[in-house]
C-alpha cells in the first residue's frame, strides 16, 4: 500500500468538502476504511499496475484547508509535504478561477516539488446541467488553463457524484507513476526516507545471512 | 528488494535432514518442499499481500502503514482488550525511563539545553525506545521457542556459536511460537521429530494477529512510556522540570471547573518549566496569550462580532453552550491534567472529535469555529502545550489525524498571534484604545522569533536542521538499543565478539570513577534565580549500575561530534547563537570556560574539547 498526501484549496464556497464527502462515501462500501464527518479524511483506492496488470492500494490522507481569504496565509503549514494537491473552483464563480490560479501559482512557487501533482476541478456542473446559463466559466477555457500550466483537469458534480471517483483515479494513477520512477532512479530508498524508519511488523529472520547454512 | 527475495527464500525453505535420521529421504524432503512451497504460494494471499505491501511501501509512513493494515485483522474490541490489560511498563522498559532521566540528570552538556535540543533528545530516546519494546516482546515471545534475535546471538559468537548453532535456525524463524525449539547439538535426540514443514495458512495468519497484537502493545507501551518519563520527570525534578508550584494565577481562570472535578494537583504539570531554558516561547506564549484576552474583551464589549470578524457560515450554531462546555472541558484536561504529550494531542483529537461529531463539517467552518472557542475560551498556555506536542511527541506517531489535528490548533494560534490592526475594520481601529493597538502593533512572531514560526514561513529548512540533529542522535541511540539489549539477555554471558561489550567494560573500569563523581556534582547553573539542584535521593534509588554507565557511554562515545551536531540545531536561528555558543571556533573566549571546574569533575566530553583546544593553540 501506498500512501499519499492529498490537500484541498480552493474558494471557501466551491464546494471543496463536499468532493471529499462524495468520494469518501461512494468508496466507502468498497474499502471500508473511512470516517464520515470528521475534518481529517483518509481513504484508500484500487489501482491496476500497468505493467504487472496487479492491484495496487492507493491510501489518501486527505487534508482539508479553510478557503476564506482570511486565513490564506495559513495554508502552507496545511500543503507541506503534500504529495498531490486538488484545486477547486465553481463552473458558475467566475472569480472562483481566478482564485484557484493564484492557488496554482502559490504551490508552484512554494513548494517547487516537480513531482507534486496538481488536479484543476471545475465543481457544480450539476447547476449547469440544469440551467446551461448559470455557466460563466467554459469547459475551453480551463482546458487551456490547465493544458497551459501542465495541470490535470475535469469537471465534476460532487451533488451527482459525476467524475469525483476519476479525479482520484487519475491522481493514485498519477502519484504512482512518478513512484515508480523515482523508485528506479533512487532504488536505495524504496523503504523509507529515513534510516531510522525499520519494518518491524514483519519479524522473519533472514535467510540470506551470511551466517546461515541453509540459505 | 530485500523482502521479495526474503519471501521467496522463505517459501523454498527446505526440510532440514536431521543428520541420525537413517530413514531419512533426502529426495523426498526436497518434493515435500516445493509441493509445500506451491501450496503455501497459492493458498496464503496474505503473506503475499503482507509481503507485497512492505515492498511496495514507502515514504516515512512505512511501519504505521504496514501496522494499520496488520491491525485489520484484529477486531477493535481485541485491540481495546490488549491494550487495556496493559496498566504499566514491564520493568525492563521503565529501567530504561530511569536510565535515560538519570541520563538527562547528567551535568554533561556546556550550557542549559534548548528546547529543540532537550526534544531531540527525546525523539532519540523515543526511536530507542521503540525498538526496545519491540525487542522486549521479541524476547517475551520467544523465550521458549527459538527466536531469530537469540538465534543470531548464537551465531554471533564465533566457535562456540557454530558449534551450538541449529542448522535450521534461519529457517524457523519466530513465525511458530508453539513450535518447539531446535535441539542446539548436532546430535541431540529430539532433533528427530523435527523435521520442520512449512507454515499452514492458518499458522500464518495466527502469526499475523499475534504481530498485529505485538503491535497494539508497542503502541501502548510507547504510551506509557512517554508518560512515565514526563511523570519521573516530575517526581525527581531536574534542570528540565520541576516540581509544579500551584499558583493562584494558574487556578484562577479555572475555579470553576476545578471546583467542579477535585483534581490531583500533584499530576499538574507546569509546562513552562520544559521552556524555561528558552524564554522566547514562553515570551510568545505571554504577547498570544495579551492578543486573546484582548480580543475576548472586545467581543464581550461588543466591539467585534466574532462570527463574522472570523468567517464563521451563518449555519454554525456558536451559542451551542454544551460544545462550548465540552470543548472547555477537553482543552482544561489537556492544559492542566495531562503529562505526557500523547495525553494532551489525545485531548486535542478529542476537541475535534466534539466538534465534528454527528455531521459533516469543512475546514472552512472548523478552523473559524476552533479560533472561535480559543478565543471565548482564553486557554492558559495553549501556545506552549501545541509546541511542547509538536516537540515532544514521538515523531513516527505524530502523524495523519494527530498531526492534522495539531496543524489545526497551529494554524489557530498562528492566525491569531498574526492578526495586526490592520486587520480590524476602520470603525474598530478607532474604537481601540492606546494599551489594545499596541497589542495589535505588529505579528509576534515578527517580534520573537521561533524555530518553529520560521518553518511555518519557509518550507522547513529550520526542521530540517532539527531532524538532522535526531538524526545524528539516531546513530548514538542504535548503538544504545544494542547496549541495552544485554539486560534481558542475561543467559548469554558469552562477550559478543561483534558488539563493543569490550569497549564498554574497557571504559566502565575507566570511567566509572569519573562517573561516580559526576552523580555527586551539583550543577552550577542558575536558572531564574533558583538553584537547581540534583536530588541525590532519588538519584540513588535509579538502578545507576554498570548499565547506566554504558547509556552514558553511548551518549558520549562521539565526545566531539554530539555537541557539533547540537549547536547545529541552533546554528540556523540567529536569536538563540548568542545564548550558545559554538565552542570550537572562538577560543579567546571559550578556553575559560573550564577555569572553575574541577578536572575530576569533567566528562569525557569537555576533556576533548580542551585537548582540541590544545592542539589550536599550538597550531
Amino acid at each position: 500500500m501506498l500512501q499519499f498526501k492529498l490537500v484541498l484549496l480552493g474558494d471557501s464556497s466551491v464546494g471543496k468538502s463536499s468532493i471529499v464527502h462524495r468520494f469518501v462515501k461512494d468508496t466507502f462500501d468498497e474499502l471500508r476504511e473511512s470516517t464520515i464527518g470528521a475534518a481529517f479524511l483518509s481513504q484508500s483506492i484500487k489501482i491496476k499496475d500497468p505493467n504487472s496488470e496487479e492491484d495496487v492500494v492507493i491510501k489518501f490522507e486527505i487534508w482539508d484547508t479553510a478557503g476564506q481569504e482570511r486565513y490564506k496565509s495559513l495554508a502552507p503549514m496545511y500543503y507541506r509535504n503534500a504529495n498531490a494537491a486538488l484545486v477547486v473552483y465553481d463552473v458558475t464563480e467566475a472569480d472562483s478561477l481566478v482564485k484557484a490560479q493564484a492557488w496554482v501559482n502559490e504551490l508552484k512557487q512554494k513548494v517547487g516539488d516537480e513531482n507534486l501533482v496538481i488536479h484543476l476541478v471545475g465543481n457544480k456542473v450539476d447547476l449547469v446541467e440544469e440551467e446551461p446559463s448559470k455557466r460563466v466559466i467554459t469547459v475551453e477555457e480551463a482546458t487551456k488553463y490547465a493544458a497551459d500550466e501542465n495541470l490535470l483537469f475535469k469537471e465534476v458534480s460532487a451533488k451527482t457524484g459525476l467524475n469525483i471517483k476519476e479525479v482520484f483515479q487519475t491522481i493514485g494513477e498519477k502519484l504512482y507513476e512518478i513512484k515508480q520512477v523515482e523508485l528506479a532512479k533512487n532504488p536505495g530508498n524504496g523503504n523509507g526516507i529515513n534510516g531510522d524508519q525499520v519494518n518491524i511488523n514483519l519479524p522473519r529472520p533472514s535467510t540470506n545471512d551470511s551466517t546461515s547454512c541453509c540459505s | 528488494m530485500a523482502t521479495v527475495s526474503e519471501r521467496n527464500q522463505n517459501m523454498k525453505a527446505f526440510y532440514t535432514p536431521p543428520i541420525n535420521t537413517s530413514k531419512f529421504n533426502a529426495s523426498q524432503a526436497l518434493k515435500e518442499s516445493y509441493n509445500n512451497g506451491d501450496l503455501s504460494r497459492s493458498t496464503t494471499p496474505v503473506s503475499n499481500t503482507m509481503s507485497e505491501k512492505s515492498s511496495n511501501n514507502s515514504g516515512s509512513n512505512t511501519s504505521h502503514d504496514a501496522m494499520e493494515k496488520e491491525q485489520a485483522t484484529l477486531s477493535q474490541e481485541e485491540i481495546d482488550n490488549i491494550s487495556n490489560s496493559i496498566h504499566e511498563l514491564p520493568i525492563e522498559l521503565m529501567r530504561l525511563v530511569d536510565l535515560f532521566i538519570t541520563d538527562l540528570k547528567q551535568p554533561k552538556y556546556l550550557n542549559p539545553l534548548s528546547i529543540t535540543q532537550l526534544a531531540s533528545l527525546f525523539q532519540a530516546f523515543y526511536i530507542k525506545f521503540d525498538k526496545a519494546c519491540y525487542q522486549y516482546l521479541t524476547n517475551l515471545n520467544s523465550s521458549h521457542s527459538t527466536s531469530f534475535f537469540s538465534a543470531r546471538e548464537v551465531l554471533s559468537t564465533g566457535l562456540s556459536g557454530i558449534f551450538s548453532r541449529s542448522r535450521s535456525s534461519s529457517g524457523t524463524n519466530t513465525i511458530n511460537k508453539s513450535r518447539n525449539r531446535r535441539s542446539s547439538s548436532l546430535l541431540s535426540s529430539d532433533s528427530l521429530s523435527s523435521a520442520m514443514p512449512l507454515l499452514s495458512p492458518e499458522e500464518i495468519d495466527q502469526q499475523l494477529k499475534k504481530n498485529a497484537a505485538d503491535n497494539v502493545k508497542i503502541e501502548k507501551y510507547l504510551q506509557l512510556g512517554e508518560k512515565a518519563i514526563f511523570k519521573r520527570l516530575l517526581e525527581v525534578g531536574t534542570s528540565v522540570t520541576s516540581p509544579v508550584k500551584i499558583t493562584a494565577t494558574l487556578v484562577n481562570s479555572n475555579d470553576s471547573y476545578l471546583a467542579a472535578k477535585p483534581i490531583n494537583r500533584k499530576e499538574i504539570f507546569n509546562i513552562k518549566t520544559v521552556f524555561r531554558n528558552t524564554p522566547r516561547y514562553i515570551e510568545f506564549d505571554e504577547h498570544l496569550r495579551g492578543k486573546i484576552e484582548c480580543l475576548n474583551k472586545l467581543s464581550m464589549d461588543g466591539k467585534i462580532d466574532l462570527g463574522e470578524f472570523l468567517g464563521v457560515s451563518d449555519s454554525v450554531d456558536l451559542n451551542n453552550e454544551a460544545l462550548h462546555n465540552s470543548i472547555d472541558h477537553s482543552l482544561n484536561e489537556m492544559i492542566f491534567q495531562s503529562i505526557s504529550p500523547y495525553e494532551k494531542i489525545s485531548k486535542v483529537l478529542e476537541v475535534h472529535d466534539i466538534m465534528t461529531v454527528g455531521k459533516v463539517v469543512s475546514n472552512d467552518d472548523f478552523l473559524s469555529v476552533l479560533i472561535y472557542h480559543i478565543i471565548k475560551l482564553k486557554p492558559k498556555t495553549i501556545f506552549l502545550n501545541e509546541e511542547f506536542i509538536k516537540l515532544f511527541r514521538y515523531k513516527k506517531k505524530l502523524v495523519e489525524n494527530e498531526m492534522f489535528a495539531l496543524t489545526n490548533l497551529d494554524a489557530a494560534l498562528m492566525f491569531i498571534e498574526g492578526l495586526t490592526v490592520n486587520d480590524f475594520s476602520k470603525e474598530l481601529q478607532e474604537e481601540l484604545d492606546h494599551e489594545e493597538s499596541k497589542l495589535f502593533q505588529e505579528k509576534i512572531s515578527d517580534v520573537i522569533l521561533l524555530k518553529s514560526s520560521q518553518v511555518k514561513n519557509n518550507t522547513g529548512d529550520t526542521e530540517q536542521g532539527e531532524l538532522d540533529s535526531v538524526g545524528s542522535l539516531q546513530s548514538i541511540s542504535n548503538q544504545s538499543v544494542d547496549g541495552l539489549k544485554t539486560p534481558t539477555n542475561n543467559n548469554n554471558t558469552v562477550v559478543r565478539s561483534n558488539s563493543y561489550e569490550g569497549i564498554k567494560s574497557v571504559f566502565d573500569g575507566s570511567l566509572k570513577n569519573i562517573i561516580s563523581k559526576m552523580k555527586a556534582y551539583t550543577p552550577a547553573y542558575q536558572e531564574n534565580g533558583e538553584q537547581l539542584q540534583p536530588q541525590p535521593q532519588e538519584l540513588q534509588q535509579l538502578p545507576l549500575s554498570k548499565s547506566n554507565s554504558q547509556l552514558f557511554i553511548d551518549f558520549e562515545k562521539q565526545p566531539v561530534s554530539s555537541p557539533l551536531k547540537l549547536n547545529h540545531v541552533t546554528s540556523n536561528n540567529e536569536t538563540s547563537l548568542s545564548s550558545f555558543p559554538v565552542s570550537n571556533t572562538s577560543i579567546p573566549s571559550d578556553c575559560y570556560k573550564y577555569k572553575n571546574i574541577p578536572f575530576e569533575d569533567m566528562n569525557v566530553g569537555q576533556l576533548r574539547e580542551m585537548y582540541d583546544f590544545y592542539q589550536k593553540l599550538i597550531e
